[in-house]
């Protein structure tokens, strides 16, 4: 049974180069190129593939404004994301819409045959610096919990005098900023040490050691 | 004759009598006149007493009149001058101001051109330059399941080898010139991918935190601000030796700020103040009146704190 490939992207080079690179797959058929979101969606209403490689940054349409609509209508369709973009914020506003796979432009026809036959078996397939992508946005994303609370110099140097209480306009004139600046500094570590008043934050710092 | 002899003591009697009396009437006009004369001259002396307080009343009033007059001729001289002065100074500040507004505006010009200018080569790179690549990796790629024999040849591969290479360079350059996640999403997460660019491409931690709204901040701001953290953590990354840098966004009530902080080898910021991108940062925060702060020490790392005035139109 040959597997039915839809091709969506706005180089048509891409599409011929994609098209040229599974003919030699006789299980896989590419029944149709799209060079636009608009006539995707009203060629889908014709031939129904079986997965469709989906560019996700084209002229009209975006592929994260594509896949929710193509998902709905026809949710046998499996997606396969074929970018240029291999940031984390594509990567993760495409993953969200239940798409089965996410490769980059400069996949090698292997993988391509591969990752077609995976999705088609009812299987997900994310290319490796994907997969590295998301682990090392996973990491980071811990790392920054963890770092939540680190108050800067400046901020460090304020906590200090709000905790011998000092008044903003006096911290200012012993800094010599602006009590502007001195208020902003407050307020982020106010919201750093996750409390919404003065005595609370000097009790809070305390405790923690930031003071003293 | 014994009358004769009366006669004349009246006579003596009487020519005492008038004598004394005239004495007494004399010594009493002397006096009356005497009294007269005092009380005359007293009167004198009141009139010259008057007399001189009036001409000293009439000095005053002279003195004053004068003093009014050279008062209000100094008033009006001064408020006149300073009138002038105030118009002076006006017309200078005003041209002052109008030329810093004009150089604001030759630089924000610039800087928009030069933006829109990265946005377009950029657009080119990554989509027209990098598809074209791409497609030709393709070709070489079906060439190479075409023909055996051109797998073993050495410059087919190299080829090959050059265009997979290239396709990366590219993209690297297209993404350094325009972020293409500010231009859709927010400036935290542009932000977050710029670091996790840096840190899987040079091994330096970056940590980076958001606090606030930055969705209404304005696209301008945005674009500045990622602009200064990338040139602030260049700067680390060329000349600070740090291990470990935080990067922290903050949009509070007023203001938004960005600070850059490391832990490396600091420097001296009177050297330098005109070096490491520092110049451009600060022009590229003149036009939108804001502050930068350098603190570092040779040997204690560096903390830069840059913040923005929030407004509607900025």
């Amino acid at each position: 049974m040959n597997i039915k490939i839809a091709i969506a992207d706005d180089h048509s080079l891409i599409a011929e180069g994609v098209s040229n690179m599974l003919r030699y797959s006789s299980d896989i058929e590419v029944v149709a190129t799209y060079p636009n979101g608009k006539l995707l969606l009203s060629g889908l209403e014709k031939i129904v593939p079986d997965i469709l490689l989906l560019d996700i940054h084209m002229p009209d349409k975006q592929g994260d404004e594509l896949a929710p609509v193509i998902k709905k209508k026809y949710p046998a369709v499996k997606i396969i994301a074929l970018t240029s973009f291999d940031n984390i914020f594509y990567i993760k506003s495409m993953l969200q819409h239940k798409i089965e796979g996410y490769l980059l432009k400069h996949v090698s026809r292997e993988t391509l045959i591969e990752a077609i036959k995976t999705v088609f078996n009812g299987g997900t397939f994310l290319e490796e610096s994907v997969r590295a992508q998301i682990k090392q946005d996973e990491e980071i994303t811990k790392r920054q919990k963890e770092m939540g609370t680190a108050l800067t110099k400046r901020e460090k140097e304020i906590l200090k005098l709000i905790a011998g209480s000092y008044t903003s306009s006096e911290i200012a004139e012993m800094l010599f900023l602006s009590k502007r600046t001195v208020d902003h500094h407050r307020e982020s570590i106010m919201s750093k040490l996750d409390v919404k008043k003065t005595s609370a934050l000097v009790k809070k710092a305390a405790e923690m050691g930031l003071i003293g | 004759m014994g009358n004769s002899a009366k006669a004349y003591d009246y006579l003596v009697n009487y020519m005492e009598a008038i004598d004394s009396f005239s004495t007494q009437e004399r010594n009493m006009a002397i006096d009356r006149i005497e009294r007269q004369l005092q009380l005359s001259e007293k009167k004198q002396e009141i009139i010259l007493k008057e007399h001189l307080l009036l001409q000293q009343k009439e000095q005053l009033r002279k003195r004053n009149i004068w003093l009014a007059v050279i008062g209000g001729g100094l008033l009006v001289g001064l408020s006149l001058s300073g009138l002038l002065y105030s118009l002076y100074r006006n017309s200078k500040r005003k041209i002052h101001i109008l030329h810093q507004q004009k150089e604001i505006d030759e630089l924000k010009a610039m800087i928009n051109g030069e933006e829109k200018e990265r946005n377009r080569i950029a657009i080119e790179l990554h989509d027209n330059i990098g598809g074209m690549l791409s497609a030709a990796a393709y070709t070489l790629g079906t060439m190479q399941d075409e023909s055996n024999t051109l797998k073993q040849q050495n410059a087919f591969n190299k080829v090959n080898n050059i265009v997979s290479e290239l396709r990366k360079e590219i993209r690297k350059t297209a993404h350094s010139l325009m972020p293409d996640v500010l231009l859709r999403h927010s400036l935290p997460e542009a932000l977050l991918q710029y670091c996790n660019f840096i840190e899987r491409d040079t091994g330096l931690q970056i940590n980076l935190q958001n606090r606030g709204d930055f969705e209404h901040l304005h696209k301008d701001i945005q674009l500045m601000l990622y602009r200064i953290a990338q040139e602030l953590i260049q700067n680390v990354l060329k000349h600070a030796h740090a291990s470990q840098v935080m990067v922290q966004l903050h949009s509070g009530t007023g203001l938004t700020s960005l600070t850059v902080e490391d832990n490396g080898s600091g420097f001296d910021p009177k050297a330098l103040s005109e070096g490491r991108g520092l110049q451009h940062i600060r022009s590229r925060l003149m036009i939108v009146d804001g502050r930068i702060s350098i603190d570092t020490e040779e040997g204690k790392g560096s903390s830069i704190y840059v913040e923005i005035n929030k407004s509607d139109d900025a």
